[in-house]
């Protein structure tokens, strides 16, 4: 079951790409079982999150079969780009979702395991997945779907999202269980903790810094690490350049599985997804645009 | 009634029936405000109230439009001890801990690492014995959803 995941990541010459339905399916393995024994492998490190990425583009995995020779520059990028992730993190596996994938993955996987555990947002998600892929105006808007898609399939799974766009530069694993990464993470931990209101340190107990830098070898001493972001940086939210807002960005992320910060996010992406369709009759109404 | 006309720079393109364009704000809809607005939740009911410090005046309630849309930035800079004349406080990671009512199993807090991590080799903050320039992913921008946009190849062969 693993080797059919494994050596296509670590054969870098020879790296295959499989749709994540097809992997599956020639596995005879549901992606849920397989994902519990990923995840069972990741709870041994400092930072365990899936060893997993998730990738996707609208090409399907059949054309993405190397030599490319017939390919054009773009299915090319996107093959190093794959490629390289693998072949720097070799322990890690890649789940690629061809367009079929994601709606399937999302409507056979997602929404199901929603209506268990958070009914109310597998409704929601529901709709609006219909309504993405439905209408005639946002499904114009694939970028739409997969904003949306890989928050579920996070949630989900856990594992790392990347963009298709999106190539490995230095060795994911090495760089964040680094002893001065732990060490940073650990710092941070405890300048929020600092800040905590008194109420709140008397009760989790605080910790000298000689006390936190014992454990941040594993970094379990104050709860492991769950999400992995990095900053975008600020962004325009409103008309002028004093509305800027700082926000995580989205195109690479990485999360333990059925954590709430891609759920929450999911529920508001919702929400929003919602509302647009008013705002979109407005605009036709109004003739702003 | 008019709609708040933004920065079209990242919305994407879509024409209605009529032959109409429309712009549509994706970053807002469905893009990184999302996380950033989940992110605050988790901040905020991890806190379980907004003014985090006794010296400080409570967040948002400080002069300026920036603070006040910028609720998590300011958050970010405070806890961290970011000072934007000291360059030495610029490559903190950002932590906000896992919420209370979270089960063991979905738990773990979440780090948010300084930009560069996920961008581009060179900057100076990431530099030196702390994160010895270390990036993780490069991204290329290699998207056609936005009327304005710009390449950020990455020169290595794609013959692979």
């Amino acid at each position: 079951m693993y080797a059919l995941f494994s050596v296509a990541n670590r054969a870098v010459s020879g790296f295959s790409v499989l749709s994540a339905e097809d992997r599956w399916a020639a596995a005879n393995d549901v992606p849920t079982t397989h994902a519990d024994e990923i995840i069972l492998r990741a709870l041994d490190s400092p930072i365990p999150i899936p060893m997993v990425f998730h990738r996707s583009h609208k090409y399907a995995a059949s054309s993405l079969q190397p030599p490319l020779v017939h390919s054009n520059t773009a299915e090319k990028r996107l093959l190093r780009n794959l490629n390289s992730c693998a072949r720097l993190n070799p322990n890690f596996e890649t789940w690629y979702y061809e367009d079929a994938d994601v709606d399937r993955t999302m409507t056979t996987r997602v929404i199901p395991a929603l209506q268990t555990s958070h009914p109310e947002v597998a409704a929601d998600l529901g709709l609006a997945w219909q309504r993405l892929s439905r209408d005639p105006v946002l499904s114009q808007i694939m970028v739409l779907k997969m904003d949306v898609f890989r928050l579920a399939v996070v949630w989900l799974y856990g594992g790392w999202w990347l963009d298709a766009d999106a190539l490995c530069v230095d060795d994911l694993a090495s760089t964040l269980q680094a002893p001065e990464m732990v060490a940073e993470i650990q710092a941070a931990q405890s300048r929020w903790n600092k800040n905590e209101p008194a109420e709140a340190c008397a009760a989790n107990s605080p910790k000298s810094d000689a006390a936190d830098a014992s454990d941040a070898r594993t970094l379990k001493g104050k709860g492991n690490v769950g999400c992995v972001f990095a900053w975008e940086g600020e962004v325009l939210r409103g008309t002028s350049e004093a509305e800027t807002t700082s926000s995580p960005l989205n195109w690479a992320f990485g999360c333990a599985p059925r954590h709430p910060l891609p759920l929450l996010a999911l529920q508001q992406s919702v929400k929003k997804v919602c509302k647009l369709l008013l705002y979109l009759e407005l605009i036709v109404s109004t003739h702003i645009i | 009634m008019r709609a708040k006309v933004r920065n079209r720079q990242f919305a994407a393109r879509a024409s209605l029936a009529s032959g109409a364009t429309v712009f549509v704000d994706v970053l807002f809809l469905t893009g990184p405000a999302l996380v950033e607005e989940a992110l605050k939740s988790l901040a905020v009911e991890s806190l379980n109230l907004l003014d985090i410090s006794s010296e400080a005046p409570p967040l948002g309630a400080t002069t300026g439009n920036a603070i006040r849309h910028d609720l998590l930035g300011e958050l970010r800079r405070r806890v961290s001890g970011e000072n934007a004349d000291a360059p030495s406080t610029w490559g903190r990671i950002f932590w906000v801990p896992s919420p209370l009512n979270a089960s063991a199993s979905s738990g773990g807090g979440v780090a948010v690492l300084p930009y560069c991590f996920f961008r581009s080799r060179g900057c100076a903050h990431l530099q030196g014995p702390k994160f010895n320039d270390k990036i993780v992913f490069h991204h290329e921008f290699d998207t056609d959803w936005r009327p304005s946009y710009w390449h950020n190849y990455y020169d290595s062969d794609l013959g692979a």
